[in-house]
């Protein structure tokens, strides 16, 4: 797969402009892009959904200038499109990598111990009503489990959708958190 | 609507959707938010579910291979493990909520509240009757007319009777029972576990597993509890600890009710009911243990037991239904279906035989689903026609045989056949279903031999499908011949076939025939051959990305380096193959390359890895339509991993299965082996009129199998049978047989083998007294031994293999000192099994890998030990070598100097020997309780059989290097106690060395280190270790004065204490350092010893490292540390942890050694921390006024006997610390 450069701060900002006309919502249209299209490149079993992602963004914001006045629909789509040709390439390049060398190791996954030893750690950091609701959500099993989560939605006034949603993002937060500790390199 | 979308969604996540389907959804989810949302949360959902074991199998397997395959996935998924397993551990135990709530408000209402109703029906009868016998007397008690004798004689006798009744009612039982009852009662509504528990009356089983107490009646319960625990407490006995073990049985607590069953056996050996509530407790914590390591080794024990309950009462109903509960568990289907009719025979209406029953009818059932192929089929088409790729994949992934998928051979029979006929119609329709199987190989695991084979099958033209279907019926005939052991025939045949598919441009079958030729040509054996075609095969499989086919290579390459004895290599391939089955998702494939892990494990002497790879295998096999063949070598060899694990029982089940299946499969091959099995299994269990009947078999059945393949079965009986002929006392028959499976063997090129039948022969020589025969043949059979340190290259491997073998060893060694009277010969023989791979690591090169179980040394050179001459001439004039040989009869010590060679023994059996080094070390560790005078009489014995034959060839003058054997390493060889009330240390100065070899390597690195300037030192002490991580230890705050003190004898140095005591900031100063000390604490892990941990300080969460807070020998293996001449470890036991025959001790000592540090300060058990802080200071400051360092540590032992009273309860802290390594002048 050829890799194409970073935009300069020109095409960037196209693509900003084309993605919305209000920086801000134009910001955040930009980090939902970037994050739906690493759940559905991860969903295709890429374990280089980052990268192509990256490489997926690169490669619209060199074009963006050219397709923005003639585009029509929504531009999350044209993304997508790009992303699909970028993950057959990869996955072109796989193929051939995997077969001129021994047969590649899975990585390790993380260590579950190591894991729950920063659970405690990044818990504390959240505010106090989301740290006691992770426990609250997750004490149960089987029917208990779902008995308990209706209760705890009609205790806080929410559907059992919301308070999915709800955990889903505390979840997502201590995870980053979690990860964060564990690979200090990454942390950003 | 939304439903239809959750279905999508799930199928999406498990990775079912086909292309089409996928971007419609990916497109939807792109642009909607909502969703978006959904998929998340589905996605939530799932992993929950998969954590918590809720997804089914074949949900599962979608999971797995759509999530582990990223490293996203894999975070996921171990994020929601430890996330789970955190909220359990953070959050209040239910179970505790109930006890800590419940019981004392019940004990204490009924303390308060004495009148009331339920406090009164608590209290226990005897108590009651107990009031009663007080307040009541009989009427004829007080009779005027009794005459004074007749009076007297009636008072005793009611004196007597009311005693006894007295007795009855109060006695221990008399409780015991009422608690029974009440936990009888507890448990009348739900029975709390699947198997029988001695004393319970029928209820239906519990279909739940989590807590039992919420299924019972909890007053009954609580009352039970009570009563038994008062019980134990104040009657222990066997059946009051019996009593207790079943209330913790029912309430699922395994291990409390296995320590109390435990106790009870020790008093009552002979109680049926007692084993079977025991074999039952093992039973379900195997059950329930998450880890299928132990599973299998446990599941062996519980059945050893359950047996032991019908030795003692065959009709025990409750051990006949645990025993068939248990061999279900173990996957031994036939015999548990034997053990359900057995029950039946015995209990046919109760119940417990309804139960019995169904359990039966479940399990013919299973066997006969479980190898039903052809539903499969069914469902693959039914799935083909509904597009429904999901459900495809999942059947046409369960049915890859070796020969072919079983699908894909139907198919494609009925395509050729009907292409044959004209019937086009038939035709297209099996291409359109292999085709469509072609895809989703592609799809699901990037095979491409399916599609291009259907490719090739498109565009064939008449006369090529004609001459396809010849070349597959030569396939056909090859494989029956391949079945009947005839490898030669069915190689030639499927290398004609093979040809013939070339010829006609056929490459995919071509390959795959020519596949076949090559396993064919592994079982001749011409492993030449067969090595030369599978390397040339190899690339082109990877090239063409038929991975099925390439990862069966990699199979076969592994077995011809087995046969080869490469057992390392071997081993290697084997792990790359199961990884690829893995990989492609097939289960067969796994299935095949567990059973040769199985095998090799085996071959390595590894018993419990062998039992846990054939678990693994034979769960994998109840998720195939496996036949016979397939799972029949799982069974083989785990039954003799149990019987070298002394489980015979479970030995026996398994050999009986494997004969089953042997005899099902048609496969003399296997049917000869399960015989000579089962003949080896008989033998052990001392039934040897059934071994040699069985082995007979299998020569019998052997013998009349033709072809070269035949051999080898031969063989394999042969020595089973000389094997027998042997331990039976039939000792020149038995040598007869050596010589024929030698000759068989040779012929085979089959060595390993080879090897067993020397050893055999050896034996029965020396059993005839036939010495020169004896002699001719044992170096013959040492040097088929020693091969074996050259062809495996991994350490733990090595390890186990010469711990298992070194029997060879101590017979050589005393056949040489006692038959041949030839001390040299003798002691090099001793002195070459020793600390081999430690030699090694020291004077070698090696490399930390990591394996399948954890980190390990390769070694990738191997040294020859030094042998007696060598040893002396090197030997300083200062030094004395004293060591040991334990025999099974007796102990040898050897003394070796420069100037002289001596050899006494001790006549005592080797089980004796360990029970005293256990008492007197155990004496001085404060495990063993003994009075002063008993453990000086221990102290004694031991110095009489260690050093009083030798006594006077030791010079006090010399040091003396003490080389332990076996259980030796153990040994507190300074507190040995003379007939004159003296320490062995007041008399000598001594030190260790795990061989003569090792000594002088580590002599000739402390010569190199002997340097004039400063020493530095680095000091570690009290690390601010994670205490989360380890809650049971103390802090050691001496530990800190320890290393405080110590530093301020020494100008140069670095002191390391609480938490600037970090793995980077010590591995750094490590290579600085001539001294190092580690005052802190150890934890040994006996599984895995290279992840022992040597704790330091917790690491810093916000720092970027990958400190974990310890150091393991692993990383310390990896060091090399060429200026560290001391490394004194005061922490507890770092000196031996375990040991193994041969290579000796195993502790944190020996990677220091092996990283070349040429001298350890370590200490045999846990020691205290005060005196050892004294201990250590003491010897720092001898080693700063110029002692040497043994010379140091002797004084600072003194000085510690000086100030303490001179008897053993003081001396077990200065006792435990030796100093291992070379002789140096520092």
């Amino acid at each position: 797969m050829k890799k194409e450069d970073p935009p300069n701060q020109e095409e960037f900002d196209a693509l900003l402009a084309w993605l919305d006309p209000d920086s801000g919502r134009a910001g955040e249209r930009y980090l939902e892009i970037h994050r739906k299209l690493i759940k559905v490149l991860v969903r295709r079993q890429c374990h280089a959904a980052e990268e192509l992602t990256d490489e997926t963004i690169n490669r619209v914001s060199h074009r963006v200038q050219g397709i923005a006045s003639t585009y029509v629909g929504d531009p999350i789509l044209y993304f997508y499109g790009v992303a699909k040709m970028v993950y057959k390439e990869w996955l072109k390049d796989e193929k051939t990598r995997l077969y001129a060398k021994p047969l590649p190791l899975p990585e390790p996954s993380e260590d579950v111990e190591r894991i729950h030893e920063y659970l405690e750690r990044c818990r504390q950091k959240l505010d106090p009503e989301s740290r006691e609701l992770i426990l609250k959500y997750f004490q149960h099993e089987k029917r208990e489990k779902i008995d308990n989560r209706k209760q705890l939605a009609d205790s806080l006034g929410i559907t059992l959708n919301g308070l999915r949603m709800r955990v889903h993002r505390i979840t997502a937060i201590l995870q980053k958190c979690v990860f964060d500790c564990l690979n200090p390199s990454e942390a950003t | 609507m939304a439903h239809d979308n959750d279905g999508l969604i799930r199928r999406y996540l498990l990775g079912e959707l086909g292309e089409d389907e996928l971007q419609q959804l990916e497109e939807k989810m792109m642009a909607d938010n909502e969703l978006f949302d959904r998929v998340l949360l589905a996605e939530d959902e799932m992993v929950e579910e998969y954590v918590q074991g809720e997804l089914s199998e074949s949900d599962r397997a979608g999971f797995e291979a759509s999530f582990l395959s990223t490293p996203e996935g894999r975070q996921q998924v171990s994020f929601a493990k430890a996330l789970s397993k955190y909220v359990k551990d953070v959050s209040p135990a239910p179970d505790a909520e109930v006890r800590v709530g419940e019981v004392p408000l019940a004990i204490a209402l009924v303390a308060e509240r004495p009148w009331a109703p339920g406090a009164l029906t608590e209290e226990p009868l005897a108590e009651e009757s107990r009031r009663e016998g007080r307040i009541h007397r009989p009427a004829w008690w007080k009779r005027p007319a009794l005459v004074p004798y007749f009076r007297l004689a009636t008072a005793a006798v009611v004196v007597l009777a009311l005693g006894l009744g007295i007795w009855w009612l109060v006695r221990p039982q008399s409780a015991l029972s009422q608690g029974l009852a009440s936990l009888n009662k507890a448990y009348q509504q739900q029975r709390p576990i699947e198997p029988r528990i001695s004393g319970f009356d029928y209820a239906p089983a519990s279909v739940t597993r989590g807590d039992a107490s919420k299924q019972a009646d909890t007053r009954s319960l609580n009352r039970a509890e009570r009563i038994l625990l008062d019980e134990v407490a104040d009657h222990p006995s066997a059946a009051s600890h019996h009593a207790l073990g079943r209330l913790y049985l029912a309430e699922k607590k395994f291990d409390d009710a296995i320590k109390e069953f435990d106790e009870a056996l020790k008093a009552d050996p002979n109680n049926a009911q007692l084993h079977s509530d025991l074999g039952a407790a093992l039973m379900e914590r195997a059950n329930a243990s998450a880890q299928s390591d132990a599973k299998a080794e446990e599941l062996g024990r519980a059945l050893q037991h359950l047996d032991r309950a019908l030795e003692l009462n065959s009709s025990l109903f409750e051990a006949l239904f645990n025993r068939a509960l248990c061999l279900e568990a173990m996957m031994a289907y036939g015999q548990a279906e034997d053990a359900w009719t057995k029950y039946l025979e015995v209990d046919p209406s109760s119940p417990w035989a309804a139960e019995a029953t169904k359990k039966l009818r479940e399990l013919r059932e299973r066997n006969r689903r479980s190898s039903d192929r052809e539903t499969l089929f069914r469902e693959f088409v039914a799935a083909f026609g509904a597009s429904d790729k999901g459900q495809a994949w999942d059947v046409y992934s369960r049915t890859r045989y070796r020969t072919g998928h079983y699908f894909v051979e139907k198919l494609l029979q009925q395509f050729l056949d009907a292409s044959t006929n004209g019937d086009r119609k038939t035709a297209d329709a099996a291409l359109a279903m292999l085709s469509f199987a072609g895809e989703l190989d592609v799809e699901r695991v990037g095979d491409y031999y399916l599609r291009d084979l259907m490719r090739y099958c498109l565009q064939s033209t008449v006369s090529q499908r004609a001459a396809v279907t010849h070349a597959r019926e030569q396939m056909k005939s090859a494989a029956q011949r391949y079945d009947s052991n005839d490898f030669d025939g069915a190689s030639d045949l499927f290398a004609k076939a093979a040809a013939l598919y070339e010829r006609n441009s056929d490459t995919c079958d071509a390959l795959f025939a020519r596949g076949w030729e090559s396993f064919s040509l592994v079982r001749v054996p011409d492993t030449k051959t067969s090595l030369a075609m599978l390397e040339q095969l190899s690339p082109i499989l990877l090239g063409r990305d038929y991975r099925w086919l390439y990862g069966q290579t990699l199979n076969a390459i592994a077995d011809i380096e087995n046969s080869r004895d490469n057992l390392s290599r071997a081993l290697t391939y084997s792990e790359q193959s199961l990884k690829l089955a893995r990989e492609i998702n097939d289960p067969m494939g796994v299935l095949r390359n567990l059973s040769q892990s199985t095998s090799f494990y085996l071959q390595f002497g590894d018993c419990q890895k062998t039992l846990s790879k054939g678990f693994a295998g034979l769960e994998t096999a109840r998720t195939v339509p496996a036949d016979a063949k397939q799972v029949w070598p799982l069974y083989y060899e785990m039954a003799s991993a149990y019987l070298s694990l002394d489980s015979s029982s479970a030995a026996l089940a398994f050999g009986k299965e494997a004969l089953s299946l042997a005899i099902e499969a048609q496969f003399p091959l296997m049917e000869a082996r399960s015989y000579a099995r089962l003949g080896l299994i008989y033998r052990a269990r001392s039934e040897y009129a059934e071994a040699m009947r069985y082995a007979q078999f299998a020569v019998d059945v052997s013998q009349r199998l033709s072809g070269r393949g035949a051999l080898n079965t031969t063989a394999g009986a042969t020595l089973s049978l000389a094997h027998l002929h042997r331990l039976t006392g039939s000792h020149v028959t038995a040598i007869n047989l050596y010589d024929q499976a030698i000759a068989l063997y040779k012929q085979l090129g089959l060595d390993i083998y080879g090897y067993e039948a020397h050893k055999g022969k050896l034996l029965s020589f020396i059993a005839l007294g036939d010495d020169v025969a004896a002699a001719t043949e044992l170096p013959l059979t040492i040097k088929l031994y020693e091969e074996y340190r050259f062809k495996i290259a991994e350490e733990s491997n090595k390890n186990r293999f010469f711990d298992t073998g070194n029997d060879l060893v101590d017979v050589a060694v005393a056949f040489e000192y006692s038959k041949q009277k030839n001390l040299q010969a003798a002691y090099d023989y001793a002195e070459a099994s020793r600390a081999r791979s430690l030699f090694d690591l020291i004077t070698g090169k090696s490399s930390v890998v990591e394996g399948e179980g954890g980190p390990d040394n390769r070694l990738a050179s191997h040294s020859r030990p030094l042998n007696l001459e060598q040893i002396r001439s090197r030997l300083t004039d200062d030094l004395q070598v004293l060591q040991y040989a334990v025999l099974d009869d007796k102990v040898i010590c050897w003394v070796v100097s420069k100037q002289g060679f001596e050899a006494r023994d001790s006549k005592v059996s080797a089980s004796a020997l360990d029970q005293m080094v256990h008492d007197y070390a155990g004496c001085l560790a404060g495990i063993v309780k003994a009075d002063k005078a008993d453990a000086v009489s221990k102290g004694k014995a031991l110095f009489d059989i260690l050093i009083r034959p030798v006594e006077l060839l030791l010079d006090p003058n010399k040091i003396i290097c003490i080389v332990p054997d076996k259980t030796l390493n153990y040994v507190p060889f300074p507190a040995l106690i003379s007939p004159k009330e003296r320490y062995l240390i007041q008399d000598f100065r001594l030190q260790f060395s795990p061989s003569a070899s090792v000594l002088l390597e580590c002599t000739e690195m402390a010569r190199a280190r002997q340097r004039g300037t400063p020493e530095r030192l680095l000091s570690v002490g009290d690390p601010d270790f994670d205490r989360q991580m380890f809650p049971s230890l103390p802090l050691l705050s001496s530990a800190r004065v320890e290393a405080e003190r110590i530093a301020e004898q020494y100008t140069s140095k670095r002191v390391l204490v609480g938490e600037e005591a970090r793995k980077e900031e010590v591995k750094k100063e490590l290579s600085q350092a001539d001294v190092v000390q580690f005052a802190t604490h150890y934890v040994p892990d006996l599984k895995s010893p290279m992840l022992s941990r040597l704790l330091l300080a917790r690491p810093e969460a916000d720092v970027e490292s990958s400190d974990e807070g310890y150091l393991c020998p692993a990383e310390i293996y990896r060091m090399k540390l060429s200026r560290t001449r001391l490394v004194v470890l005061s922490g507890c036991q770092t000196g031996v942890e375990q040991t193994l025959r041969g290579e000796g001790a195993i502790s944190v000592a020996r990677p220091f050694l092996a990283a070349g540090v040429p001298l350890v300060v370590a200490s045999l058990w846990s020691v205290e921390t005060n005196s050892t802080k004294d201990l250590m200071i003491a010897f720092h400051s001898y080693r700063r006024v110029g002692l040497s360092t043994v010379d140091a540590l002797r004084k600072a032992q003194l000085k510690m006997l000086d100030k303490g009273p001179n008897e053993v309860g003081h001396s077990f802290t200065w006792a435990a610390f030796e100093v291992i390594g070379g002789r140096s002048e520092f």
